[in-house]
């Protein structure tokens, strides 16, 4: 299911003239069919958390302040880029591929099992980016062309542009993403049982 | 009511119900789990976080990158 939508994702982002784009999803898409088909084998390689499981105190909200003011300073620098320049480029590739770099190597730390989802919430979940997903689709479908906006039915795309016209706008834009892929690698911490690996509960889902 | 209107209001629909739902998760008797659970359970194999990952790097370049 993955590898469909990330082929789908790569269809539609080249078709709306940007190719290469489309190449990262399918390339991601390539690596993830790759990687769950070692994992059905057995023959996955072996997962290393990045960093050591430590109890909440001084050290970690030291390191949870240095970075905060990092990614701040991060987005107030890159912010002051223009979009689709070689510096910005730069700059959000160096953290894409950190991020897929911690992501590969395994979860951020050695995670704590936690109690089974339960299927119809986590379905909820499900449904919601279903419904995004078509909701832009819908937008998209309705636009003159794959390659220009509609005002009556603006894409996400299309209604960030005057956001990110602006330095204040591209900085706190950098800031949701540093901040959304730190929840990502963060929620690799915990990670609830598998219906497989809880039998008895019965009543959960497998996301996976 | 304009079709630029009723779009921007069901991404703003869709955005409330994240709210409301992960609002919802934090009832103790709820049957929603919070969206990092979800999101922990799909990134528990390396397929399912690369996956998730190449995502949330697509949506950087997307915006922002030639």
């Amino acid at each position: 299911m993955r590898v469909i939508v990330l082929v789908l994702a790569g269809f539609f982002d080249g078709i709306s003239d940007n190719w290469l784009h489309g190449l990262v999803l399918w390339t991601a898409a390539y690596v993830v069919g790759w990687e769950a088909a070692q994992e059905r084998l057995g023959a996955a390689p072996p997962e290393q958390p990045l960093l050591p499981r430590s109890a909440p105190g001084r050290r970690s909200r030291t390191t949870s302040a240095v970075l905060v003011v990092t990614a701040l300073l991060f987005a107030a620098t890159v912010g002051s880029w223009h979009r689709y320049t070689w510096p910005m480029t730069a700059a959000i590739v160096v953290v894409a591929i950190a991020g897929l770099a911690v992501g590969w190597r395994g979860p951020l730390t050695a995670p704590t099992p936690a109690p089974a989802l339960d299927r119809v919430g986590s379905r909820l979940w499900v449904g919601l980016a279903v419904a995004a997903g078509l909701w832009e689709l819908f937008a998209l479908s309705r636009q003159p062309s794959l390659t220009q906006g509609s005002y009556a039915h603006p894409t996400v795309s299309v209604l960030m542009d005057s956001v990110l016209s602006t330095h204040a706008g591209r900085s706190l834009v950098v800031l949701a993403w540093l901040a959304l892929g730190w929840f990502l690698l963060d929620a690799t911490k915990v990670i609830p049982r598998s219906r497989s690996a809880s039998p008895v509960t019965g009543g959960t889902d497998d996301l996976a | 009511m304009t079709w630029h209107e009723i779009t921007i209001a069901g991404y703003a629909l869709l955005a409330l119900a994240v709210v409301a739902f992960q609002v919802a998760s934090r009832r103790p008797d709820s049957r929603i789990p919070p969206l990092s659970s979800t999101a922990g359970r799909v990134m528990a194999t390396r397929s399912g976080r690369v996956a998730v990952l190449a995502a949330w790097a697509w949506l950087g370049l997307h915006f922002f990158a030639l």
